[in-house]
């Protein structure tokens, strides 16, 4: 896969559209709900995700790839995607990965909803967004501490002690809800 | 194994993450410690549940055929760019080729006609000033090496006929 992809990433550096459309079905699932679990709103992660989609286009020459994990393109451009989502979660002056605050889990107010996936989305919604990011990028995307670090600009620590934090927050919220667990 | 593990050393085996704790060991320890197996088990459920919105979202129409379009914009003006520079070193390639054809010129014609050591030192003096003016220009460091190279071995042999005259 890592091949495919560098031949793609050499081909759309010579400006070549079908390298570019192959690229973009790869990681447009992905993206776009990375995206969403961060920002929670569909509208700006169809946003901020096309303009990801642009600046990887504009930075391309300054990716290389090294041979290791920590600089897999996926996590390039999901580190583009993170860093345009947090300047924007920032113009709301939301405190991101500098710290990790403890959530207090009091009575849930979400909207009543049948289906089971949109409530459980609804309920993620509730964590803080650096919990959820680091839950989205380990259990959805598969990626490591050391690929999630370098995602989010910080340490491995940091990124394991989120991941801890986001399953007890996550898993009392959902027995609050009366989902068992 | 008499003592629990840590969180964090139960986190990593969850996860498969390099754990300075042996593996063997925590497996023994899981078959016969419900706390522990208790804790791993309700990782795994919140990770499922988790898991249930990897793809809550997907890109809307709209949006997708706007990004290619202005994916497509973008991707023209790099090929055009990478045009220019192409016809930019073929243009560059075609100077250089005209000075080392000036400058054999220059050997084949005039600096043979030179007799006085003097003079021929002049020359090359001339042939190295037009040179290194060009270089500082506009061309690129391979380029400058190959006139380099000419304008070196116009020079050796210079200094060879100089030898041979004194």
């Amino acid at each position: 896969m890592m091949t495919v992809m560098n031949e793609l990433v050499k081909r759309l550096k010579e400006g070549e559209e079908e390298a570019f459309a192959l690229i973009y079905s790869h990681l447009e699932t992905p993206l776009i709900n990375h995206l969403f679990k961060m920002l929670g709103s569909i509208e700006k992660a169809q946003e901020i995700f096309q303009e990801t989609m642009l600046t990887l286009i504009k930075k391309i020459n300054h990716y290389n790839y090294r041979g290791d994990l920590n600089n897999s393109f996926k996590a390039w451009v999901f580190r583009i995607g993170t860093n345009l989502a947090i300047d924007e979660i920032r113009k709301k002056k939301e405190v991101l990965f500098e710290h990790i605050p403890d959530v207090e889990v009091t009575e849930v107010n979400t909207v009543e909803v049948n289906d089971t996936k949109n409530r459980i989305n609804e309920l993620i919604m509730l964590l803080p967004v650096v919990q959820r990011t680091f839950l989205n990028l380990k259990v959805n995307e598969e990626l490591s501490h050391n690929e999630i670090a370098a995602i989010c600009s910080c340490n491995i620590n940091t990124v394991k002690q989120g991941l801890f934090r986001a399953r007890k927050t996550l898993k009392d919220i959902l027995i609050n809800e009366g989902i068992s667990i | 194994m008499t003592n629990h593990p840590s969180l964090k050393q139960l986190q990593d085996f969850f996860e498969n993450e390099k754990s300075n704790f042996d593996n063997d060991q925590l497996k023994k320890h899981l078959s016969g410690c419900d706390k522990c197996s208790v804790i791993l088990s309700e990782m795994a459920k919140v990770d499922i549940l988790f898991s249930k919105t990897k793809e809550t979202v997907e890109v809307t129409e709209l949006v997708k055929n706007e990004t290619l379009s202005k994916a497509n914009t973008l991707l023209s003006q790099i090929r055009s760019a990478k045009n220019e520079k192409v016809e930019r070193k073929e243009k560059r390639i075609e100077k250089v080729t005209n000075v080392i054809t000036d400058i054999n010129e220059i050997r084949r014609n005039a600096l043979n006609e030179l007799k006085l050591p003097v003079l021929q030192a002049a020359a090359a003096m001339l042939v190295l000033g037009v040179v290194t003016e060009y270089s500082r220009t506009s061309i690129e460091t391979e380029e400058y090496k190959i006139l380099n190279d000419e304008v070196t071995v116009v020079y050796s042999e210079l200094q060879g006929d100089m030898n041979e005259d004194n």
